[in-house]
């Protein structure tokens, strides 16, 4: 049961990331907007996370056959998603200290993880929460100023992703609960919470125009 | 508008006949502007992206 939820999650993740990702960046060669160039690395890391820990238990499931992921996939996984976490929150930190600094709206900050502790993937998941807790409050907060609906549901895509971490995070505590099922499952409601706004773009009317600089 | 100068708008101008999202157009001497199909196109899309941007509580 964890084995299929944990596919479904990480596959639903990529997807909804790649899907995100691609129409972030098809806004940035349209606007040359570097929100959307982050949005487009932060996306386009939440679904190369996901795809690496999938591909680890495809791996897993058709070739090595040894019951359990490797732990360096399911860290490296998390890792990469945590940097897509962090280009989000990143976003809307600009946004509110430093709304008319054009250095940080252009250049921005690469992130830089140093850690040494054999639990990294838990030092990650709690890296993640914290950063789609601020990206879930500042998302509801930017809905009381301008009233767009679609940043409820992205507000409540990114709670819930918060929430599984969470909420994973403490099935380590109780490792035979249900917790972790629980987890996966709101995960993949964040992912389509996340996904409800996107797929509302007209498609139809955005194309690539390379005369545009 | 009428804080820009003539020389600071008519470098926007430049700039933005340029690009291909507007259009000289020569009417009697005087010289009127009007946008472009690919203008219209940016503009649609640039719409399009800040609603997208807004969803994330974020503006571009």
């Amino acid at each position: 049961m964890e084995f299929l939820l944990e596919n479904i999650l990480n596959l639903v993740g990529f997807l909804v990331g790649l899907a995100i990702g691609i129409m972030s960046y098809i806004g940035f060669r349209n606007t040359g907007s570097p929100t959307l160039f982050r949005l487009t690395i932060a996306f386009s890391s939440i679904s190369l996370g996901f795809f690496v820990i999938w591909t680890g238990y495809m791996v897993e499931d058709f070739v090595t056959k040894t019951g359990s992921v490797e732990r360096w996939i399911q860290t490296l996984g998390i890792a990469i998603q945590t940097v897509g976490y962090f280009f989000i929150a990143f976003s809307h930190s600009i946004k509110s200290f430093f709304p008319k600094s054009s250095y940080f709206r252009s250049v921005g900050i690469i992130p830089l993880f140093l850690v040494s502790s054999v639990q990294l993937e838990h030092i990650f998941r709690s890296v993640s929460f914290i950063l789609l807790a601020y990206g879930a409050i500042e998302t509801m907060l930017s809905y009381f100023d301008n009233k767009n609906k679609g940043a409820i549901s992205v507000s409540v895509g990114l709670a819930l992703l918060a929430l599984g971490e969470f909420v994973g995070w403490y099935s380590f505590v109780f490792p035979e609960s249900i917790l972790y099922s629980a987890s996966m499952i709101i995960k993949i409601g964040g992912l389509i919470a996340l996904f409800i706004p996107v797929s509302k773009v007209p498609l139809t009317r955005i194309k690539f125009d390379d005369g545009l600089e | 508008m009428s804080k820009i100068s003539q020389s600071r708008i008519l470098t926007i101008l430049k700039t933005l006949v340029s690009q291909g999202l507007l259009e000289k157009v020569d009417n009697q001497g005087s010289n009127k502007y009007k946008i472009s199909e690919p203008g219209r196109e940016f503009l649609q899309a640039y719409y399009t992206f800040t609603n997208f941007a807004d969803d994330f509580g974020l503006s571009i």
